[in-house]
């Protein structure tokens, strides 16, 4: 049984988590279904031991170094098992407890390999290998003596249906090549995002020069148009006044043309006792033959306008008129 | 065909690829993302600085009109208020002693006179309130003949900087015996002028 990590986070065991991950990861660096190791892994070619006495076997392509070894038929026992699908993270204990039971030989004297051949939605099917370890080693020896110590050897048997690598004699040049094969994939697809993140950075450097080209425009300007600028803002403030004065002086009517207008409509008979202006409300007192008459001639007048009696007309007995206040709203002649 | 292909993977794998693609894609869409606030934020400046320096590049190009404007507007200004070069009481002071002088001028009596200063940030709550201008109120007491306050509002009227009267009060003079026949048309009136002075 190979150890279990126990990972915990808060007192939840991770370990379960982290064989999930390792299994993926090797479901996608090895697994027929990824095509990765297709795509980078050298390929394999399988040979006999006796083909290793003649370089011309050698598959034409192939690198030499790379010679997986296949075991005769004869010398290796193959079987196969189904587990369910979820039990795929426990499938180096699952073929363990397989070999034990099915190895004739010690288990410290037995070597074997697995391969799952096939998966569904619910189990997987996998072959195993035994063998004996005095054969697998005897063989590599060989394989050794005929190939020359530079070759990488592995060990694998036919199964079932395929070949099975075993374990504990897989040759390393294999996975190196592989793996520097996928580090080259890597650092070609990390240089091309960095190419592209530096495609990406040429607009925001180039705003970023032309923002700063801009600020430091704006700088230089500021300095220079200093005094313009003040002197513009003089002239706003100067506008401001103006207008504000003028507003001021234009809502206020000039009185002097209606004390004159007052005068012309208001006839010989009539006395003014008082006159008073508040802004542009006139009040007139006084004394007239018919107080109602003075009135309607101002209000025809249209010089004014909301003539009206705050009070009642009151005969006045030493004058023998009628007493008369009046009030109304200058009209126009505001100022301009 | 990447669908497909990601279909086949199993379970494990098919979890690990789309974490790592996820990170990956997250990683990469946080740096598209500053990227683009980076040069939209560059833009939005440039955007932002560019009218404001053609601004100034105008004010530069039309500095000797703004100066004739200004020179323009500030007499202007002058006509309608006094300047603040002095203390807003001495402005007052002149002003009554100007008013007196032209009631005097034509021939009106001044029985009385006061002056007030009204400042802009006290008539701030008022509904016609000024912004820039203290108001310098002067109430008069004259007594005299129709055609003497006639020639007096002409006088007003006539003054720069600009002043109006805001009230007006009259009513015939009543005599007391001292008083000589001559004074019998007299009118008494009571006037209040306004003028404008320029903040301070």
């Amino acid at each position: 049984m190979s150890d279990v990590n126990q990972f915990s986070l808060f007192g939840f065991d991770l370990s379960l988590l982290h064989r999930r991950v390792r299994l993926g990861m090797l479901q996608l660096l090895w697994g027929d279904e990824a095509g990765l190791k297709d795509w980078l892994c050298p390929k394999v070619h399988y040979y006999q031991l006796e083909d290793l006495h003649h370089s011309e076997v050698i598959a034409e392509g192939a690198d030499p170094r790379i010679i997986e070894v296949v075991l005769p038929e004869s010398q290796a026992l193959a079987t196969s098992m189904t587990l369910p699908i979820s039990a795929e993270i426990f499938l180096e204990e699952a073929v363990s407890a397989q070999v034990q039971a099915h190895s004739p030989f010690p288990l410290n004297e037995t070597r074997w390999g697995s391969k799952v051949v096939a998966r569904t939605v619910d189990s997987l099917v996998v072959e195993i290998v035994l063998v004996s370890r005095v054969t697998a080693d005897e063989l590599m020896r060989e394989a050794t003596q005929a190939a020359g110590p530079r070759a990488s050897f592995g060990l694998s048997a036919f199964g079932l249906s395929t070949y099975v690598p075993l374990l504990n004699y897989r040759g390393s040049a294999i996975r190196e090549r592989y793996f520097d094969n996928l580090r080259q994939f890597g650092l070609r697809a990390l240089g091309g995002v960095c190419g592209m993140i530096f495609l990406s950075l040429v607009p925001v450097m180039w705003t970023a020069q032309t923002a700063e080209q801009y600020e430091e425009l704006l700088a230089e300007t500021e300095q220079r148009s200093r005094d313009v600028v003040r002197l513009r803002s003089s002239l706003v403030e100067a506008q401001e006044q103006f207008a504000e004065a003028k507003r001021f002086f234009a809502a206020q009517p000039d009185y002097r043309p209606w004390l004159h207008k007052l005068a012309g409509a208001t006839a010989d008979s009539v006395y003014l006792n008082r006159l008073s202006l508040n802004n542009s409300t006139l009040t007139v007192t006084g004394l007239a033959v018919n107080a109602a008459d003075y009135q309607a001639t101002l209000a025809e007048s249209e010089l004014f306008a909301d003539v009206s009696a705050p009070s009642a007309f009151t005969l006045d007995n030493r004058s023998g008129r009628e007493r008369f206040t009046l009030t109304m709203e200058i009209q126009g002649g505001m100022r301009d | 065909m990447i669908r497909t292909w990601f279909d086949g993977l199993p379970r494990e794998a098919r979890w690990v690829f789309a974490t790592a693609a996820a990170l990956l894609s997250v990683l990469l869409a946080t740096t598209v993302v500053q990227l683009t606030a980076l040069t939209v934020e560059n833009l939005r400046s440039t955007a932002r600085l560019e009218p404001r320096i053609a601004r100034m590049l105008g004010y530069e190009a039309s500095a000797a009109e703004l100066e004739l404007a200004a020179k323009q507007f500030l007499v202007s200004v002058d006509s309608l208020s006094y300047q603040n070069d002095d203390d807003a009481n001495a402005t007052g002071a002149r002003l009554q002693q100007t008013l007196r002088g032209f009631a005097e001028d034509v021939g009106l009596i001044v029985v009385g006179s006061q002056v007030a200063v009204m400042n802009s940030k006290d008539d701030s709550e008022q509904d016609e309130a000024l912004d820039h201008f203290d108001q310098l109120i002067v109430d008069l007491s004259l007594d005299g003949p129709p055609l003497a306050l006639d020639a007096f509002l002409v006088s007003l009227s006539q003054h720069s900087p600009a002043l109006t009267a805001v009230s007006m009060e009259m009513q015939r003079k009543r005599l007391s015996r001292r008083d000589s026949k001559e004074m019998a048309e007299f009118l008494s009136v009571r006037l209040r002028v306004v003028a404008l002075r320029v903040a301070g």
